[in-house]
């Protein structure tokens, strides 16, 4: 069980390939990255900034990926979380997860970044050519969250 | 001890003035006086119940809490989420 919350970029193929590396005892490595998109569709190049409170921030990251870790059949998680200035095309967020098989790998993932979208501490901004704005999360976001609460 | 004051998200650009508590204040009731004094503008949003109070990491809800041996004082909007 691993979290980094890092103004760095991270390598995806160099935390997939050391999550991976080694394990004889799991069947399913599942994994989700989470991308910066450009918001402006076009009209303008944004960037995203994303502010977070260092030492909370990670402990409330590991606090979701303990709660993902009591799920039936995981193995281990990881969590990289970028903070600070991010372009579009960049990642943001990998999470990965390992099972002996690939429902409760996919299942994890879910859970994990369901929880990420609404309990995570950071605080997004959006800036572009008609200014800053900081954004919440959206009612989808809460409705996805909520939907685990009655598993 | 004086605590560092820390202001995350969209509440950094309204509190970038106030970067220390004032030696003397006991308790975040009297820290809030004191920013109401100082920055009167700052002080009503951070009197919003969803701005949410951190001593040294910790999030508190009482304004008895004492802040005289803390680090660091932090002030949380409502979070955006990852």
């Amino acid at each position: 069980m691993s979290v980094s919350v890092q103004t760095a970029p991270f390598d995806v193929q160099a935390e997939t390939a050391a999550f991976c590396a080694g394990r004889t005892d799991v069947g399913a490595i599942a994994s989700f990255l989470g991308v910066c998109r450009d918001a402006t569709a076009g009209k303008g190049v944004s960037t995203l900034f994303l502010d977070y409170f260092p030492g909370f921030t990670e402990r409330a990251l590991e606090d979701i990926e303990a709660e993902a870790r009591a799920h039936v059949g995981v193995i281990e998680t990881r969590i990289v979380h970028r903070a600070g200035l991010i372009h579009p095309g960049e990642p943001i967020v990998i999470v990965l997860a390992a099972a002996a098989h690939r429902a409760p790998a996919l299942e994890v993932v879910a859970f994990i970044m369901d929880h990420l979208k609404t309990d995570a501490p950071f605080w997004k901004r959006e800036d572009g050519p008609h200014g800053a704005r900081w954004i919440e999360p959206l009612p989808s976001d809460h409705q996805a969250r909520a939907s685990w609460e009655k598993k | 001890m004086v605590a560092r004051l820390l202001f995350l998200g969209r509440l950094r650009d309204q509190g970038a003035d106030l970067e220390m508590a004032p030696a003397g204040i006991e308790t975040l009731s009297e820290l809030r006086e004191w920013i109401a004094r100082e920055a009167p503008d700052v002080a009503s949003v951070l009197h919003s119940a969803r701005v949410r109070v951190a001593i040294d990491g910790e999030i508190v809800h009482d304004e008895n809490a004492p802040i005289a041996e803390a680090r660091e004082i932090a002030f949380l909007p409502p979070m955006s989420g990852g």
